[in-house]
This record gives structure tokens, C-alpha cells and sequence, in this order.
């Protein structure tokens, strides 16, 4: 089994830094999802495991041993490009067998292999039909099938699902956590999609621009993002990040928000964060499906605003409020019954509420 | 899509038209070298079908004589025959290798920056132009009416060809493919003959075909390059004269339809990559 060790791993195309020294450790036999957006460096990355791709700098280490100068078909790793890329020359039999006989297999163990494959992924009727006839949902499952029936330690997948209906997404979203259940890979998962990446990996590396934003398990990247780009990218919809800035006085801490409103701060969590804070300007953020909706004759603490824009989307209503100049949006059961251009309040939640430098989008005070 | 019957109509009659004029000249030569001297020209007009149907001009040919003629030929099809199968063939195989090989080497790994380009500058002259110095140059090595120096300029001016259709075909193989097989243990050669070679088969079938159609129907090289023993079939056939009987249009007919035996039968051969090959950017990736 293999551990994954990445040591300021750099990658760089002329002038264009695509991954910038990267350090990144992948446990042994965790699924590991690189997310970001397109151009952020995950595929650069993912290739330079694969040895595809050569690093410009750093270290690849699989168990210790760097690996950086080892060419792709020693690294015995298992690689599922997003486009398949299956021989379409060949058959689905000969695809699942390519890897095998590369490796210098013979006759009947490859036999075996293949037809236990095939029925794991449910291809046995189509073993012996011209590849380039499947379906693009069949393509993939051969693609998968031909990277895992070599049972590498590491398998790669570099956005797998991205060209599939999203009915068979689902399906094989729980096919790969089947196979590694049973084959115990490392998986290292590329994706854009960061449901994807929250409902399959056990540890989630959010990059952006080539850079590692944050590394930790879904729930503490979702809960306590590190910055706004990773607290932006992380949900759907995402965050609402308002200016605002830190005020008081008299005892007690207030953030207030530019196009007016404001709140007392009284939980102590983010009174802890407001006290870290060495600048007055900050984004604030709140996720859509913690902020609560209140009449706006509620007395509580809260947030003057007016429903600007409703959007039904089946279980869940997305209503946008005005808040002075800026927009937030705030996910409410549906038939919570908003009605467009009536005066609400926002209250925001106790305990998650964030809060960053307005300049270099760092979480302030984040434990 | 929906068709009108009109819109058939017209179709067809356009493909009809067009046929008719590719097919009238085969077909004026496929008659003609069944007509005996008499028929070839006639006062009264164009005959179809010969009217005394014979084998004789194909007998002629290679025999170099036959009984209802008075006049002989001193070199008959066979050694012609041999010069153009052998220098197109050969030539042929080393533009398509050397096409592929190299091409291959600009579309995946990007060498020789100006490569591609400088190949192409081959084809920038008409050929007279540069033919002069080409014989002088063969001369000095010795190579004017042999089989390799003929073979030798065919590679030469068909490697644009051959380089720059098979470069086509090999940037749509999609890159990923390649590292796929990589990945999955495979050797850079490995990979270039049991997955990407397989994968553009149809193109390079095309190409070969193509290529070898170029040198298969030249001419002025061979006029130039050659004497006496490796005249090719179209130089052959330009001797086809004499003084007594003129122009053999008989014999020079039977002679066409032999010379179109080889790239018919290898078309018919490939026919099946055919299409892929000249459809190839169709490809599901």
C-alpha cells in the first residue's frame, strides 16, 4: 500500500507557474480529492504523481521513495483520464487486459483478471464488442476497469464523472467507494465539483492558482475555511461574503455592515475571532442555509433587509435580500412564503459566522 | 435530414454528370485497347465497341511483336513494368516511414520547431525548377537510371505528403490516450506501435495509397532521372511511337490499363480504411 508524499512540488510552463511548491501528504489508503477550479493547477499536479508530466522542482515521494524521476510505467499507479481515453481500436476485453499484458502476464491468470473485472463493472455482455460501440457511460466504467484490474496501490482519477449523466454520476460515485473499499488504493480524485469532493473523499486539498488553499477533512474545509476563496468555492450557493467592519465600544463588539445594518456580536466564538482581528475592515461571510429569515418586526439581533428575488429550487427556496448595496442569499424550506419586495430580518447564526481580512482574504483568528 | 424528390432529382443528376466525365475517357480507353490497328482511327467517326475484338496490343506489349503487325518493339512492358513497381513501391515505403516517424516526433513531442514548414518548402518550386540541379547531383553520385536513385527522389518529393497527412492524423489522436498506456506500463514504443500506430491505421493506409498513386503516375522524374534500363511505365509509354505506324494508340491504351491494375486493386484493398482515413477528424474522442 502507498503513501503519498508531496514536497514543494512545483510545476512551471514557460512563464505560467501551475503548481507553485506544493506540499500535500496522502495518507495510505485514503481517497484524497485535489478540487478547484479549471486552471488551479489539480490536473497539473495529478500528473505529475502519474509521471506524465515532469516536475520542475520538488519531490513526489510514494512511501518514502521519491519517485520524481521514475518514468510513468514504473510508478505502478492506475490513471482514469476524464475523456476515458480507451483504445478504441481494441475491444473492452483486450482495453481490460492492456495493462495486464504490459506487465508481462500470461494467458489464463489475464483471463481470470479481466472476467472477474468485467463483472464487477458490470461489463460481462459487452467483454468482446469493438470499444469504440459503448456508450460514453460504458467508455468510463471500461477506462475505470482497465486502471484497477492491475490493482495498483494509487489510483488516480482525474475528473472521471464530469462527462457522465448525472444519473449514472451518482451510481458510480458509489462504485468507486466500492472499489476501494475492496481493493484498499490510495485514491487521489480530481474534481471541480465540490459535492463530489465532499461526498467521496475523506480528505479534501482545495487549490487555486497553483497554490494549496487548504487540506483537511470536508467538514473542517467546509466549516472552517481558511480563506474567502476556499469559503467562496465550498458550497452551493456559496458563501455570502459582505464588507463590513469591526465596531463597538461601550463593551461590546458590533460588526456593521457599509450600506447599513448591523449586529452585536454574542457568541463567543466569533468575539474570540473579532478581538484577533488587527485590521477594522473585514468580510464577513455566512453561509445561505445557517442565516435565518425573521419577520422584520423580530426584536432580536439581526439584519434589516429586503427580499429582492425569489428562487424556487424543488425542497429548498433561495431568496436574495438587499442589504444596503449588497445581495446575500439565504436557503429557506420551500413555501416559507417570502414575498418578493417585503422587509425581512437576517439573523445570523451563532458560531458560524466568519470572518476575514478584507485584504488578503485570510480567516481571522481561525484555530 | 428531409429531402424533396426535386432535391434528389438534381442530386443524382449532378452525380450522374460528373461521372460521365470521369468515367468517358476510361472507358474510350478501356474499348480502345481491344480495337485492332484498323479501328484505332477511323474516318467515319467514334466506334464504342470494337468491332473486331482482340488481345493483340496486350500481346504486343509483351511480346514485342505479334503477326498482323509489321513493326516490332525493341523494349517490351516488362522491364518498365518491374522499374515502376519497384521504384514506386520503394519509394512509397520510405516517404511513408520516414513521413510517419517524423511526424510523429513534431506532433507529440514538439521537435524541430521549423520542421514542418522546411518539409513543406519541398513542395514550394514546381519541379522543373529544381530538377536540373537534381541531375547533376544524381549524375555525380551515380544515381541517373538506377532503381534506388529513382526510388530515392520519389521518397524525397512525396515526404511532404506523407509527413503532413500523417502529422493531421496523429494530432487527433487524443494525447490522454498516449499517457494511458503509459501509465498502464507501456514503453514510449510500445505505445507508438500497439496503440497509436493501430489507431491511425486508416490514416496511414490512405496516406501509402496516396503517395504511392504520386509516384505510381510520374512522369518528369523519370524522364529525367532515367535512360534506358529504368524507364518507368509513363516514360514507356511516351516511346510508344514509330515511325511507320505513328502514334500506338492501341498499344498505349492497353498499356493505361495495365498501369491502373496496381493503386485499383491496392484502393480495393484499403478500401475498408478508406473512408475512416479520409474521415478521420469524425472520430469519437
Amino acid at each position: 500500500m502507498a503513501t503519498i508524499e508531496l514536497k514543494s512540488l512545483t510545476k512551471q510552463f514557460g512563464q505560467l507557474l501551475a503548481v507553485n511548491s506544493l506540499d500535500l501528504l496522502i495518507p495510505d489508503r485514503k481517497f484524497v480529492a485535489l478540487l478547484g477550479p479549471s486552471g488551479c493547477g489539480k490536473t497539473t499536479t495529478m500528473n505529475m504523481i502519474a509521471g506524465i508530466e515532469s516536475a520542475s522542482d520538488g519531490e513526489i515521494l510514494f512511501d518514502g521513495n521519491n519517485v520524481r524521476t521514475l518514468p510513468a510505467r514504473q510508478r505502478g499507479v492506475g490513471f482514469v483520464f476524464q475523456n476515458y481515453a480507451i483504445f478504441t481500436h481494441m475491444t473492452v476485453y483486450e482495453n481490460l487486459a492492456f495493462g495486464l499484458r504490459s506487465r508481462g502476464m500470461k494467458g489464463p491468470e489475464i483471463e481470470k483478471k479481466v472476467t472477474d473485472m468485467a463483472e464487477l463493472m458490470r461489463l460481462t455482455d459487452r467483454l468482446h464488442w469493438p470499444s469504440a460501440r459503448l456508450s460514453v457511460n460504458e467508455m468510463q466504467k471500461v477506462a475505470i476497469g482497465r486502471s484497477a484490474v492491475t490493482e495498483p496501490a494509487i489510483f488516480l482519477l482525474d475528473e472521471p464523472l464530469s462527462n457522465l449523466d448525472a444519473a449514472f454520476r451518482a451510481f458510480m460515485r458509489t462504485e468507486l467507494k466500492h472499489l476501494q473499499h475492496q481493493f484498499q488504493q490510495t485514491m487521489v480524485y480530481v474534481t471541480h465539483d465540490q459535492i463530489e469532493a465532499m461526498s467521496l473523499a475523506d480528505m479534501i486539498a482545495v487549490m487555486n492558482l497553483g497554490v494549496l488553499q487548504q487540506y483537511g477533512t470536508p467538514i473542517e474545509v467546509y466549516n472552517r475555511p481558511n480563506n474567502t476563496f476556499v469559503a467562496n468555492f465550498m458550497g452551493s450557493p456559496s458563501m455570502n461574503l459582505l464588507d463590513a467592519t469591526i465596531g463597538g465600544g461601550d463593551g461590546s463588539t458590533r460588526i456593521e455592515f457599509p450600506g447599513g445594518g448591523q449586529f452585536e456580536v454574542n457568541d463567543e466564538d466569533l468575539l474570540r475571532r473579532c478581538k484577533s482581528a488587527t485590521t477594522g475592515a473585514i468580510k464577513f461571510g455566512a453561509r445561505p442555509e445557517d442565516i435565518a429569515l425573521e419577520p422584520s418586526g423580530h426584536t432580536g439581533d439581526g439584519v434589516k433587509a429586503k427580499v429582492n428575488f425569489v428562487e424556487p429550487i424543488g425542497p429548498r427556496t433561495i431568496v436574495h435580500l438587499a442589504v444596503g448595496e449588497e445581495i446575500i442569499k439565504v436557503v429557506v424550506p420551500k413555501g416559507s412564503g417570502f414575498e418578493l419586495g417585503s422587509d425581512v430580518k437576517a439573523v445570523f447564526p451563532k458560531g458560524k459566522c466568519h470572518i476575514f481580512d478584507a485584504e488578503t482574504g485570510n480567516a481571522i483568528g481561525l484555530e | 435530414m428531409y429531402r424533396s424528390w426535386t432535391s434528389h432529382l438534381w442530386r443524382y443528376l449532378l452525380i450522374l454528370i460528373a461521372v460521365l466525365i470521369v468515367a468517358y475517357p476510361i472507358v474510350w480507353m478501356g474499348t480502345m485497347a481491344f480495337k485492332p490497328f484498323q479501328e484505332w482511327t477511323t474516318v467515319d467517326g467514334v466506334h464504342w465497341i470494337p468491332e473486331k475484338g482482340t488481345v493483340e496490343n496486350f500481346l504486343f506489349l509483351f511480346n514485342g511483336e505479334v503477326e498482323s503487325l509489321v513493326v516490332t518493339l525493341d523494349r517490351t512492358i516488362w522491364k518498365p513494368l518491374l522499374a515502376s513497381v519497384v521504384t514506386a513501391s520503394l519509394g512509397t515505403f520510405i516517404a511513408v516511414v520516414i513521413g510517419t516517424l517524423g511526424s510523429y516526433a513534431v506532433s507529440r513531442f514538439g521537435v524541430g520547431m521549423n520542421l514542418p514548414l522546411s518539409v513543406l518548402q519541398l513542395r514550394l518550386f514546381p519541379p522543373l525548377a529544381v530538377m536540373i540541379p537534381v541531375m547533376v547531383m544524381w549524375a555525380f553520385i551515380g544515381a541517373i537510371d538506377t532503381w534506388w536513385g529513382l526510388s530515392l527522389i520519389y521518397a524525397i518529393v512525396t515526404l511532404p505528403f506523407s509527413f503532413w497527412l500523417m502529422k493531421t492524423f496523429f494530432d487527433e489522436v487524443p494525447v490522454e490516450i498516449e499517457e494511458a498506456a503509459l501509465v498502464e506500463g507501456c514503453s514510449r514504443w510500445r505505445v507508438f506501435y500497439r496503440v497509436t500506430l493501430p489507431m491511425v491505421k486508416a490514416g496511414l493506409a490512405t496516406t501509402a495509397l496516396f503517395v504511392f498513386i504520386l509516384n505510381w503516375s510520374d512522369y518528369l522524374l523519370a524522364l529525367l532521372l532515367t535512360r534506358k534500363d529504368w524507364v518507368t511505365l509513363p516514360v514507356y509509354m511516351s516511346s510508344l511511337a514509330s515511325a511507320m505506324g505513328g502514334q500506338m494508340y492501341g498499344m498505349k491504351a492497353a498499356l493505361g490499363l495495365i498501369a491502373a491494375v496496381p493503386p485499383v486493386v491496392f484502393g480495393i484493398m484499403i478500401q475498408k480504411y478508406l473512408v475512416r482515413g479520409l474521415t478521420f477528424g469524425a472520430l469519437k474522442q
